[in-house]
């Protein structure tokens, strides 16, 4: 995991962290540290904000695609397994209707295709993110838990070309943060 | 420098325009909510409420064993009426969990802020719901540990469901319906459940939230997917209400029967179940507001709205009544001529008829008044009628087409007998347990959400 | 003041003569070849598709102008004037039904001719498809649909003087018990129009089918004409792709239902299998109908659905607008599928004249719709959410 650029002495670094009061405050100081020139970093909020992703560019993700797969698989499979039940493998006539009743299958094709969608959509977006995931460096940061809470967290990460520990902090703390720490690995 | 601390102790009404109290802020958004959960100690009326739903648990778990054990017999089924409160109740539950579905999507598709302090609340109904629902085939089916037998699955006799019966088809329509709110309702709860491990002091507790949020560190990256997700669920779950009580409906539409064979079912059943949703979404919210002090957070504007809606899917209902009795006669098709002259007048059922005009069509008319509509007390009362109303629409349905069939020599008289209430009683307990298990174990008002409708200046606090 | 899209009046002044003219000469035209040439029976088939079409969308305008008096929110603000404009021309089409009600009569409904006498069902019908209660009906129809619809435009005129708030509390009072009026007349008006054209059969699903059929096509029309004017002031201001995405993902939803109540009534009828139902579904899946159907489902919603599912084409309106553009000419089809195999039940055939006079009805519409559109503001500039919305966009 850990490929950190530091000498083995001293703990190796994910990054390092600000704590921001306010959304304004978090939106502002990301803007700076994307304009900075900072590449890897990310921010941690208690509920979305559509700015930060405008400025992170985090608008464009695949997850509409995958329940899309999902729910063609799924409509195709609820049609075909209607249709081998009832045509293939086992025939029968049923009050004169056709064996490939196809009107009769809608509710059930629709019904396959809702669920694998639903189905993608929760696994797709969970592996995506890569959760679950309990552990990760962040959460050792003891004022993180307010992250969830009504604390706003911007991270630059040690793999940034641009990070260089001091320097890092040094801007972060320009920033006006409320906090500034070490993100130990 | 310490968080400050400012917690919200009771309720008082707020009728401003916002949608949440002016008390509000995002740090005391999390700790009124979160401490709901996280308190130690526990009230002694909440083990009162528990205790009641349990007993009536009880009571469900004494009759599904006597049902068991004997069988069917038990019930007051007869041979003209095969499908008798079983069906009824069944339709009742499902209906009764739409309002949930249609809370936590529709509304979050038309950007309805207002939904977000309750769609949680009635996200978690629905999920009971559709269980006290799910219960009613399976036991009917009189050998329920065969139930299995009604998924596609391989065996060597080569037998498959009937894939035209729309009874399977409601075999699908249901567990999707089960499986979509479940992961609906999850997946909303992931990042609060993030909080509550940020915010629980006992290690074990600490632990168990941790799990249960999947180590949701809310990384901007992550809301991205999240929220994108959570629409695209929204809008699949959007349809998916419209075609479970659609399919509902086919069970009677498709068939013979005069009185459930009619075109406008569908549409007229998803309406009443949103009707009768909404009822007990009030029936529900308005008393745990109360108690628990959310005045601030479920606002009167929250209830006018649900009474608003309750209003204009009740008007749909009537329209479905109205569309039954003019075409049983324009059709000029004797049976349901008759069977509508039996459902009003000459039956033996005629009086469920009027009541159920009395509690769907009369009683929501006082719904027009804005000062009834605000009045929390009123409307709690008025939902129960919608309630009760409701049942009877489906018992009407049911047994009055029945009990009146194509044959006059097979007419019979259907009622229930006390095991069919027993059931039914017990359902209702099993409903209330998890409801009071719910409301002490899990956050009722979806934190993160109600944080993005707090208006901005107030963020800044 | 401005009244209306200034740098865009010659433009519509234009638009409403060439309309009117064409209009005028499509219809006098078709009903003297029509009349002269013995195709009585045709010309009136097609005249209550071009009629039954913009009633339709008349009619769903004053529904989406209650809906929206109701429920508020920038989607209906900034059409509102295009629904005012639609609903106003109640009387016109009222002057448009008379040729229906005086001569078509016979030609259209098989219970108006002196056969019906000599059919037990229709006797047992008389009591409600007889010619005097017809006309009763279609003018406490009109009377209704002229007498509301006056009203919320002249409150909503007021408005636009005084700018007092009260009207807009009155204005969504009265749209209320609208609601429910609007559904019934609609319903009968449907079950009068169009489902007594097969005296026998009934449907109780058919007055839902219509309203959600016609809130399509009406949403379509609505996007159309946003499209044409929304590049100028002062829609330009409101209009933008934030409202356009509204507009599509709502036209989504109607598809949708369509599609859905379209569903429904044929699954229920298809599975019961009776023989008092089935035939209006024999007439429309025989003797070439079942691929006129099939290309129903195809275009009327499969396409248009799946076009819609797309954000970036709901955002933008070229782009959108093609999709508005086959819907209504879909919504024409759909009619023609309600009506015609009534008449023609061994084949489709599509005459001139089928599609000519809703043409020239729709000229004539047009043409009042456009001179009541020009003669406000295009905005309701007094509106009290006025600042609101603006600001918003």
């Amino acid at each position: 995991m850990s490929h950190g650029n530091g000498s083995s002495a001293e703990p190796q670094l994910h990054g390092i962290m600000a704590e921001f009061e306010d959304e304004e405050a978090i939106i502002s100081a990301t803007q700076q540290a994307v304009d900075a020139g900072y590449k890897k970093m990310e921010t941690y909020t208690p509920y979305p904000l559509e700015e930060l992703m405008d400025i992170l560019h985090l608008h464009k993700n695949k997850v509409a695609l995958v329940i899309l797969i999902g729910g063609i698989f799924g409509c195709i499979v609820g049609f075909f397994m209607q249709y081998y039940a009832s045509v293939i493998h086992y025939p029968i006539n049923v009050g004169g209707r056709p064996f490939n009743s196809w009107p009769a299958f809608v509710p059930v094709m629709f019904e396959c295709t809702i669920l694998f969608a639903a189905l993608s959509a929760i696994v797709g977006m969970l592996t995506m993110n890569g959760l679950p995931r309990p552990h990760h460096p962040v959460f050792n940061v003891e004022r993180f838990k307010y992250a969830s809470q009504d604390r706003f967290f911007l991270c630059i990460e040690s793999d940034d070309p641009k990070f260089e520990i001091t320097e890092t902090k040094q801007f972060l703390e320009n920033l006006n943060p409320h906090e500034v720490s070490e993100v130990e690995e | 420098m310490s968080q400050q601390v400012r917690t919200i102790q009771g309720g008082q009404e707020y009728t401003g325009p916002g949608v949440v109290g002016p008390e509000y802020d995002n740090t005391t958004v999390t700790e009124k909510i979160s401490n709901l959960v996280l308190r130690k100690d526990t009230e002694l009326s909440w083990f009162a409420g528990v205790a009641i739903g349990a007993f009536g648990g009880l009571i469900l778990l004494v009759s599904v064993t006597y049902l068991v054990l004997i069988g069917t017999g038990i019930w007051g089924l007869n041979v003209p009426v095969g499908w008798g409160f079983a069906i009824i109740n069944f339709v009742w539950w499902i209906g009764i969990g739409h309002a949930g579905t249609l809370i936590s999507a529709i509304l979050h598709l038309m950007q309805q802020s207002w939904r977000n302090s309750i769609n949680r609340f009635a996200e978690a109904m629905t999920i009971f719901a559709v269980m006290c629902a799910g219960m009613f085939p399976l036991l009917h089916v009189g050998r329920p540990w065969l139930a299995y037998w009604l998924m596609p699955l391989p065996n060597t006799m080569a037998l498959w469901p009937q894939w035209r019966s729309p009874l399977v088809w409601d075999v699908f329509a249901v567990s999707t319906y089960f499986t979509v709110s479940l992961i609906f309702w999850y997946m909303g709860m992931i990042p609060d459940l993030g909080t509550l491990r940020d915010r629980a002091t006992n290690p074990y507790l600490r632990q168990l939230f941790g799990l249960l949020s999947m180590g949701w560190r809310g990384a901007t990256s992550h809301w991205a997917r999240y929220e994108k997700a959570y629409l695209i669920l929204a809008g699949l779950s959007t349809p998916l209400v419209l075609s479970v009580h659609s399919v509902v409906s086919f069970d009677f539409a498709v068939s013979l029967v005069p009185g459930w064979h009619t075109t406008v079912f569908p549409p007229y059943f998803v309406a009443g179940a949103v009707y009768a949703g909404f009822a007990m979404v009030l029936t529900c919210t308005i008393p745990v507001r109360k108690y628990y002090g959310l005045e601030g957070l479920i606002t009167i504007r929250h209830l006018e709205n649900m009474a608003k809606v309750t209003l204009a899917t009740g008007y749909i209902v009537i329209y479905g009544y109205a569309m039954e009795a003019f075409i049983s006669w324009y059709s000029a098709s004797p049976y349901e001529g008759f069977m509508m002259w039996n459902r009003m007048w000459s039956g033996p059922y005629w009086w469920s008829y009027w009541m159920l005009l009395f509690c769907n069509a009369f009683s929501i008319q006082f719904l027009w008044f804005k000062k009834l509509r605000r009045s929390p007390i009123f409307l709690w009362f008025l939902s129960l009628i919608v309630g009760v109303g409701m049942w009877l629409e489906r018992f009407v349905i049911v047994v009055t087409s029945l009990a009146r069939d194509y044959l006059p020599s097979s007419w019979d008289v259907y009622s229930g007998t006390v095991w069919d209430w027993s059931l039914y009683i017990g359902t209702i307990g099993f409903f209330i347990m998890m409801m009071f298990l719910f409301i002490r174990f899990l956050p009722i008002i979806p934190m993160s959400e109600m944080k993005m409708i707090l208006p901005r200046s107030k963020k800044a606090e | 003041m401005t009244t209306t899209t200034e740098t865009l009046r010659p433009q519509l002044d234009q638009l409403q003569k060439v309309s009117l003219i064409l209009g005028l000469v499509i219809v006098a035209g078709s009903a003297a070849a029509a009349f002269t040439m013995g195709q009585q029976a045709e010309f009136f088939q097609s005249y209550l598709i071009g009629f039954f079409f913009w009633t339709g969308i008349a009619l769903s305008c004053w529904g989406l102008c209650m809906l929206h008096h109701l429920v508020t929110g920038r989607w209906g603000f900034v059409l509102q004037r295009v629904f005012e404009s639609g609903m106003s021309t109640f009387p016109l089409l009222f002057v448009l039904f008379l040729p229906i009600l005086l001569l078509g009569m016979q030609d259209l409904y098989p219970w108006a001719r002196p056969e019906a006498a000599d059919d037990p069902l229709l006797q047992h019908k008389e009591a409600y498809l007889n010619y005097g209660f017809f006309v009763v009906r279609a003018v406490i129809y009109f009377a209704i649909w002229i007498g509301v619809s006056s009203y919320l435009i002249k409150w909503s005129n007021a408005q636009d003087e005084s700018g007092d708030p009260a009207l807009s509390d009155r204005l969504q009072a009265l749209s209320g018990p609208g609601m429910p009026l609007f559904a019934l007349t609609v319903t009968f008006a449907s079950f009068d129009w169009l489902m007594s054209l097969d005296p026998h059969w009934f449907s109780t699903l058919y007055g839902v089918m219509m309203i959600v059929s016609a809130g399509g096509a009406t949403m379509a029309f609505a996007i159309i004409m946003m499209n044409y004017l929304h590049k100028h002031e002062p829609l330009s201001r409101f209009a933008n792709a934030g409202r356009f995405y509204e507009w599509g993902k709502i036209e989504l939803a109607f598809m949708l239902l369509w599609f859905y109540m379209m569903l429904s009534q044929f699954l229920i009828i298809w599975a019961a299998n009776l023989p008092e139902e089935t035939p209006w579904y024999i007439h429309r899946s025989t003797g070439g109908w079942e691929i006129y159907s099939f290309c129903l489902i195809l275009l009327r919603f499969v396409v248009p659905f799946c076009l819609l599912l797309s954000i970036p084409r709901k955002k933008n309106p070229k782009r959108l607008v093609r999709v508005a553009v086959l819907i209504l000419v879909m919504h024409f089809a759909d009619l023609f599928w309600h009506i015609m195999p009534n008449f023609s039940q061994h084949g489709v055939h599509i005459g001139l004249l089928n599609i000519a006079l809703p043409l020239g009805i729709g000229g004539i519409w047009f043409a009042v719709f456009l001179m009541r559109l020009k003669s406000r503001p295009i905005i309701p500039q007094k509106d009290p959410r006025f600042a609101e919305y603006v600001e918003a966009t």
